[in-house]
């Protein structure tokens, strides 16, 4: 028993050593859990100092960035302010959708911001712009760079305006594209101001440069070499197709005188009415210009326009001026294409013999001349008899109109008549030499011719005029009127029409300058006319020149058939003269029989 | 040497063979502090191995089997002690269901918060140099050295998660660290 409780004993002995060494070790760990706790405490206190610190910190610079950003704002105001009121702007999202519209852009618009919020920006644009303007600036766009350009815009009324356009991307922080912000400014007044400018500096038909712009460019270009290209019988092409197909005929030829113009140096104007100029830079040597255009010339004699289903042939005159010191290239230029359609070739270039005729510089005062001469009766009749070839007596008389100017020298009709065909004066011409040759012939019975051209005969007053006289006049089988044909007789209808109405007063028609221009055989039948005077330019050849002779014998013997005297003009030599005596012509008058005189011979 | 193995190992003597032999071998061990050991205290690891070898002397057992015989019993209570600590929130995802698992799990978590509580502990380390299916190679080091009372914890390990396994030791156990070999007995 003793045994046993001194076990015990010991046992608690140990057991309560063990909870003393327990307790000691509790203790210790709970001094280490209150010094854990303190140091907690004091690096929580450490860093809540830290933050109020930070905390401070952030709110003062805060408040700094707060009043810069509002600096910056304000200033960012004014700057919106002085653009919104000077310029147009937008902003649209990445895809376009306008998300931005000043009052500038609602104005010019004519749309209301809320109408333009939310819609695609191709709202205003124009029809007429090409897309790949539009695919261009995308292309830009989208490469994150800024596009500018000036381009046209349509109004909510439809109404067009043209705005100088600088579009710029707007990126975000990772640079990805966010908005695009447009700036347009309204130059509308100025390209409409630059397109009149432009109007008027070109022509309506067929875009070309104009006379106004060819005028303004010899003034500032040095043009070594500039030609006139006339389109020949133009009005005849006009009158027989009418002006639309004419102005089509007119487009066509431009293109083509365009595509055919090798030389890159040369520039083409499209003056009024027919005429082209062609210029060429110094560039160009003038031997290389001057068979650019006779080419170009020979060219159109194998070409033929296709034109609402009408094949038209077109040949073409020019003149052709080259750079001389202070000359005028362009009045040059003109002489020289007159030149070239009077001796009828294809072109002419100009040299200063031309300039004797002086008949362009000096058309004013030609016609000045001529007023006087009317207005002091200095208008006289000549004549010039007119011989049969089996008598060789004088049987008429042709009257040819003479100018006497105020020094009394006479003056040929050579010098005036053109020049007064182009003015109301020339139907006073005719009157007068109407007037004088009816009054010459009055009170004798003698035959005798006036001329009368076709402007004289479509003018029905002129007609009317005739018409009476010859009701007047005693003897009217002595008057022969000479249709001059030259210039082409186009409508033949009003001609039958006057010849029959003259034959109803007994009087007589000779065809003047026969084979000198487009008449022909045909024509003549239906002219039913009483004589045919053979050009003088085929008489005065027909010694040399076979083809003269030839053609002489053939209009002879077709007027044979047809009853029709035939009068040889230009006899200016015996040869000739019994030449055409040979062919068997009726009458011939000339040089050598007999110049044209103030007074007959009686 | 934890107070903590000191009373374990009292505990088992006396459960087995009364406190009147757990008292003659405290005598007869002449230690420090007569037997008397508190769980959380630092006690010198001479005295632990002067205990053994009494009670080897004294039951008449050899030491080996003594140490892997209370091995095997001690795992189960140290396991529930420090259950808390393998079912902190930390640890949650490394679900321990097999005896690899918590074996693998003994240097990074055990030793990790166990030092928390202890800071003057010193703890054996089992480093995992191979593992698959039926197969675990540890490395055992220690201060102590004390490989058979290793191997019997980890016996008490596997009966604790209830498998079949036998724990050989690799090596020369007189050698620094212990090469176990953690295996499926052959079929």
């Amino acid at each position: 028993m003793n045994t046993e409780l001194a076990l015990l004993h010991k046992r608690l002995e140990r057991e309560q050593t063990a909870r003393r060494q327990a307790d000691t070790l509790l203790e210790q760990k709970s001094l280490q859990l209150w010094e854990t706790s303190r140091q907690l405490q004091l690096s929580l206190d450490e860093k809540s100092k830290e933050l109020q610190s930070l905390n401070t910190q952030l709110s003062i610079s805060l408040q700094d960035t707060s009043e810069e950003l509002d600096d910056n704002l304000s200033l960012l105001n004014e700057y919106k302010k002085a653009i919104d009121h000077s310029t147009i702007v937008s902003m649209t999202d990445k895809d376009g959708i306008i998300i931005y519209a000043n009052d500038a852009f609602c104005k010019i618009s004519g749309y209301t911001r809320e109408e333009l919020i939310g819609q695609n920006h191709n709202i205003i644009r124009h029809p007429d712009n090409p897309s790949k303007i539009y695919e261009n600036m995308w292309r830009i766009l989208l490469r994150k760079k800024p596009w500018h350009s000036v381009i046209k815009n349509m109004s909510k009324e439809g109404k067009s305006y043209y705005v100088d356009t600088t579009i710029t991307p707007i990126l975000d922080k990772e640079g990805k594209l966010k908005k695009f912000l447009a700036l347009r400014y309204n130059i509308t007044n100025a390209i409409e101001q630059e397109q009149r400018i432009n109007r008027q500096l070109t022509d309506r038909l067929t875009g070309f440069p104009n006379r106004t712009k060819l005028i303004e460019d010899l003034e500032s270009r040095k043009y070594e070499a500039i030609t006139i290209l006339n389109i020949d019988a133009f009005q005849e092409i006009n009158d027989l197709y009418g002006h639309t197909i004419g102005d089509e005929l007119l487009k066509n030829f431009t293109l083509y005188l365009a595509q055919n113009l090798n030389e890159k140096n040369c520039t083409l104007y499209k003056l009024p009415a027919d005429e082209f100029v062609i210029a060429s830079m110094d560039s160009l040597d003038i031997i290389t210009y001057k068979k650019a255009i006779s080419d170009l010339i020979k060219k159109f004699d194998r070409y033929l326009f296709h034109i609402n289903g009408n094949e038209i042939h077109v040949s073409i005159t020019g003149g052709m001026s080259i750079r001389d010191n202070d000359t005028n290239m362009f009045g040059n230029a003109d002489i020289a294409l007159k030149k070239a359609k009077l001796e009828k070739v294809p072109f002419v270039i100009f040299d200063k013999t031309m300039q004797e005729k002086e008949r362009y510089a000096n058309n004013q005062a030609m016609l000045k001349s001529l007023k006087d001469a009317i207005a002091n009766d200095r208008i006289i009749p000549y004549f010039q008899p007119i011989f049969s070839n089996t008598t060789m007596k004088i049987e008429k008389y042709e009257t040819l109109i003479r100018m006497v100017d105020d020094k009394g020298k006479i003056i040929s009709p050579f010098f005036f008549l053109e020049i007064a065909k182009k003015s109301r004066i020339y139907r006073q011409l005719t009157k007068i030499m109407v007037e004088k040759s009816f009054a010459k012939f009055k009170d004798k019975n003698i035959e005798f011719s006036i001329n009368l051209s076709i402007e004289d005969i479509v003018d029905s007053s002129m007609c009317t005029y005739i018409f009476q006289k010859l009701e007047s006049f005693s003897l009217p089988k002595n008057i022969i009127f000479e249709i001059t044909e030259s210039e082409g007789i186009d409508n033949y209808n009003i001609i039958k029409e006057f010849i029959a109405e003259v034959k109803t007063y007994g009087a007589q028609i000779a065809i003047d300058d026969f084979g000198s221009g487009y008449s022909n055989f045909m024509h003549l039948l239906e002219l039913k006319v009483d004589y045919i005077k053979i050009d003088g330019s085929i008489i005065k050849n027909i010694i040399e020149d076979r083809n003269s002779q030839i053609l002489t014998k053939a209009i002879f013997t077709v007027a044979k058939e047809l009853n029709i005297k035939v009068i040889a003009e230009y006899v200016s030599t015996e040869a000739i003269l019994n030449a055409v005596k040979a062919i068997g012509v009726d009458h011939s008058q000339g040089f050598y029989l007999g110049e044209p005189l103030p007074d007959i011979i009686e | 040497m934890r107070g903590l193995m000191f009373n374990y190992l009292l505990e088992y003597i006396e459960s087995r063979h009364g406190y009147g032999v757990v008292d003659a071998i405290i005598e007869e061990s002449e230690l420090d502090n007569d037997g008397s050991y508190a769980d959380g205290g630092m006690y010198k690891d001479a005295d632990f191995i002067k205990l053994i070898a009494t009670t080897s002397e004294t039951l008449k057992i050899p030491t080996i089997q003594f140490l892997e015989s209370f091995g095997k019993q001690t795992f189960s209570p140290l396991y529930k002690k420090f259950m808390t600590i393998y079912d902190h929130d930390v640890y949650k995802q490394n679900t321990i269901s097999s005896a690899f698992d918590f074996i693998v799990m003994l240097n990074t978590i055990h030793y990790k918060e166990v030092t928390k509580l202890y800071p003057d502990s010193i703890f054996p380390h089992f480093d995992i140099i191979n593992r698959n299916d039926s197969t675990l190679e540890v490395i055992y080091r220690s201060k102590r050295h004390l490989p058979f009372l290793a191997k019997g914890l980890l016996e008490g390990c596997i009966a604790y998660f209830d498998e079949v396994l036998i724990v050989e030791i690799q090596n020369d156990s007189k050698e620094k660290n212990t090469h176990f070999i953690i295996r499926k007995e052959r079929a």
